[in-house]
């Protein structure tokens, strides 16, 4: 059996003569290592034999390597792939719930609807009486006149 | 060393000549193409594959350090691309018992496990051996598998396969002593599951 853990050093062609005989003496009595010879024999000699019919692609390759396009493609492939795209979405989702949450802190103040009453009778009329507001009482007092004028 | 030759269409293509990079994949497709048809298998893909391996090697020419071959390294960014396609399609495995319909499986196989010294017989054989041999191979690691097919197969020495597949010497000889046992233990295997079928088909007649 010890011998057996030789097999792949024989297979390389790794022993020494001496250790060859002895090898060959274990083969014709160890079953396992017969059969793992012969199948590996007639496997890789049966792969060696195919042939393989190479295209010249040697200036399509050239072109596409320097074309603009190749490059292109492969940064949009790259992107797509499952990783990067799964940063890619989890950034926008990330982005989205910002948005989202942002304006629902901002209340809508009274300061604010002033403000934008302003911008809106700036760009109405031109000559919108301007009125001084010091307190929020005044502010009151004009939202008011604003609303019931409307 | 590079190849003087190879180190100046190198350093033309770095400076934008596309007939010096033509050139540079006419030397080395043959190579890359039996590498890629090896270990894939014979793919509709293979074409492909060649393609993307030199589109690679054209995006990283400039990390290429010129004091080192071209071969070894264009074949390593051939094998682990094709190590990552294999693992990509895990699922789609051939189908030994399908792709031999046409044979008598039982005798194919162990003919396969036999040694014999008729070279006629052996010939007739062949096309089937082939269909095994890939269909055993598809079943293995993809990285034992690469290991195997380029000292196996390609009949390159430890060191040259352990450059290639960017590993230690040590770690390409486990590799394909793996592999090697691996494929005994599939093919016993399928064996045992045709001698089963046959047994189950003799009961009922």
């Amino acid at each position: 059996m010890r011998t057996c853990k030789v097999f792949d050093r024989y297979r390389d062609g790794e022993l020494d003569a001496a250790e060859r005989k002895e090898f060959e003496r274990h083969l014709a009595s160890c079953r396992e290592c017969r059969e793992k010879a012969a199948l590996l024999n007639n496997m890789v000699g049966a792969l060696r034999r195919e042939e393989v019919r190479p295209l010249d692609l040697a200036e399509r390759i050239a072109r596409r390597a320097f074309s603009t396009n190749a490059s292109w493609d492969a940064l949009v492939a790259s992107y797509l792939r499952p990783g990067p795209a799964f940063a890619f979405l989890t950034l926008l989702l990330v982005l989205f719930s910002f948005l989202w949450v942002l304006p629902q802190n901002r209340s809508i103040d009274a300061y604010t609807e002033y403000q934008q009453l302003m911008d809106e009778a700036e760009a109405i009329s031109l000559d919108a009486s301007i009125t001084e507001i010091n307190n929020d009482s005044e502010l009151i007092l004009w939202l008011e006149r604003e609303v019931h004028s409307r | 060393m590079v190849d003087s030759a190879d180190s100046a269409l190198i350093e033309s293509t770095l400076k934008g000549d596309e007939w010096a990079f033509a050139e540079l994949v006419r030397r080395y497709q043959t190579a890359v193409w039996g590498t890629v048809y090896r270990i894939l298998g014979n793919s509709s893909e293979n074409e492909d594959a060649v393609q993307e391996v030199f589109l690679r090697a054209f995006s990283a020419l400039n990390k290429f350090d010129l004091n080192y071959p071209f071969g070894p390294w264009i074949l390593r960014i051939a094998a682990n691309y094709c190590i990552d396609q294999l693992r990509r399609k895990k699922g789609r495995k051939t189908k030994l018992f399908s792709e031999l319909g046409e044979y008598d499986q039982k005798k194919l196989l162990k003919d396969l496990s036999r040694e014999s010294d008729q070279g006629s017989a052996r010939m007739d054989g062949m096309e089937g051996y082939s269909r095994v041999a890939h269909a055993l191979l598809d079943g293995l690691n993809p990285k034992y598998r690469a290991a195997f097919v380029l000292r196996e197969v390609e009949e390159k020495a430890y060191d040259e396969v352990a450059k290639i597949l960017g590993t230690s010497e040590v770690a390409a000889r486990v590799r394909v002593s793996r592999a090697r046992t691996e494929l005994q233990k599939r093919f016993r295997a399928y064996l045992s599951g045709i001698e089963k079928k046959e047994r189950r088909k003799n009961a009922h007649l």
